[in-house]
């Protein structure tokens, strides 16, 4: 655990070098990918660029719904000041938000410019894994996000965290999670150098990836995030995300419409 | 190129110099993102009704401030207290 690196005497936080480092590596394999499905480097770019501004707003919006109790206690005792306002602003981000924000994103700037929808999201896709898996290691390297008391040697300890709890030794889900994002993106990147049908790379990814999540939900201890029937908000948005993934991919089959066709051509 | 994209690069540019000014104030990043983001969402309009030099500078300016007024703003969070439990203030 790193929550501080030191660059020519810089001291930087591990978790944003190591989150903007992989928004930088997918991009660019996001731009290098562009001809796979004949869409132009430059509307690529634009399109990462629309879909992380939607990103940052998408995440942040999710955080602040789901924090939204503390907030409101906080008004109540009157410990509410300009301090927490920043840190509201930028402590949190719930990954669910970015990916439904990112999406957001690349909609308005395929719909602004007149560009199919489903080549840039298809192409930007197999960027988002890698992305996460970069991110979750700076979860890591800060102690967010941690996991449930595990005892050693695979638990480990959160000592220098101002997150983690202290003294007991935590579950790495991060580490676990950065690596199935890991494998999700090889596969995606083996999956996605052929031309597929509009949405199913897409779909896919958000199909492997709810998958993973719901489970790894289980493994993780901060549970200020909210829960409601005894699944967590994230499980709740990873039932919903795979249904809509499903019928991404089986549409077509099951929809003979000629408007259909012409969608998923 | 037209008066209107003209003044899109111009302002474009003129955001992402603002943004890179707040790079130096580590606890007012924030501004520098917003300012960034507004400057990158006119450049890209700009270039993309007429390709401009001046909206490109103003691009690359704002993607450079946006990126280290990130790094410097989440570093400053660090040491910020959040409401109550800290615990709440790390969902990503």
């Amino acid at each position: 655990m790193l929550p501080f690196i030191d660059v020519f005497g810089f001291r930087l936080a591990s978790y944003g070098t190591l989150i903007v480092l992989g928004t930088a590596a997918g991009v660019l394999i996001a731009v290098v990918r562009s001809p796979v499905l004949g869409v132009s480097r430059t509307d690529i770019f634009y399109a990462c660029i629309y879909a992380l501004i939607g990103t940052a707003a998408g995440a942040k919006l999710l955080y602040i719904a789901t924090a939204l109790p503390d907030i409101v206690h906080a008004f109540d005792t009157g410990k509410f000041g300009i301090k927490d306002i920043v840190a509201l602003l930028t402590g949190g981000f719930v990954f669910y938000g970015g990916l439904i924000g990112a999406i957001a994103g690349i909609f308005v700037y395929a719909k602004k410019y007149q560009i199919d929808f489903w080549r840039i999201t298809d192409t930007v896709t197999p960027s988002i894994p890698l992305i996460h898996a970069v991110g979750r290691l700076g979860c890591f390297c800060a102690g967010c996000c941690y996991g449930k008391e595990f005892p050693p040697p695979l638990g480990v300890l959160f000592d220098r965290s101002p997150y983690a709890p202290h003294g007991i030794t935590l579950f790495p889900v991060q580490l676990f999670e950065s690596l199935i994002c890991i494998m999700i993106f090889v596969f995606l990147l083996v999956f996605a150098r052929k031309k597929r049908r509009g949405g199913v790379i897409s779909g896919t990814y958000i199909l492997c990836y709810t998958a993973a999540r719901f489970a790894l939900e289980y493994f993780r201890m901060d549970e200020a995030r909210g829960f409601l029937l005894n699944l967590s908000v994230s499980q709740w948005i990873s039932v919903f995300l795979a249904g809509a993934a499903v019928l991404l991919i089986v549409r077509p089959f099951i929809g003979k419409s000629e408007k259909n066709k012409k969608m998923f051509r | 190129m037209d008066n209107q994209t003209n003044g899109k690069a111009i302002a474009s540019l003129i955001l992402g110099i603002l943004a890179a000014v707040f790079v130096f104030f580590a606890s007012m990043a924030w501004v520098g993102i917003i300012l960034g983001v507004i400057g990158l969402i006119l450049g890209i309009s700009a270039n993309k009704e007429s390709h401009s030099g001046m909206a490109t500078a103003g691009i690359v300016l704002s993607i450079v401030s946006i990126a280290i007024c990130a790094i410097t703003f989440i570093a400053c969070v660090a040491c910020l207290s959040a409401i109550g439990n800290a615990a709440t203030f790390n969902a990503f």
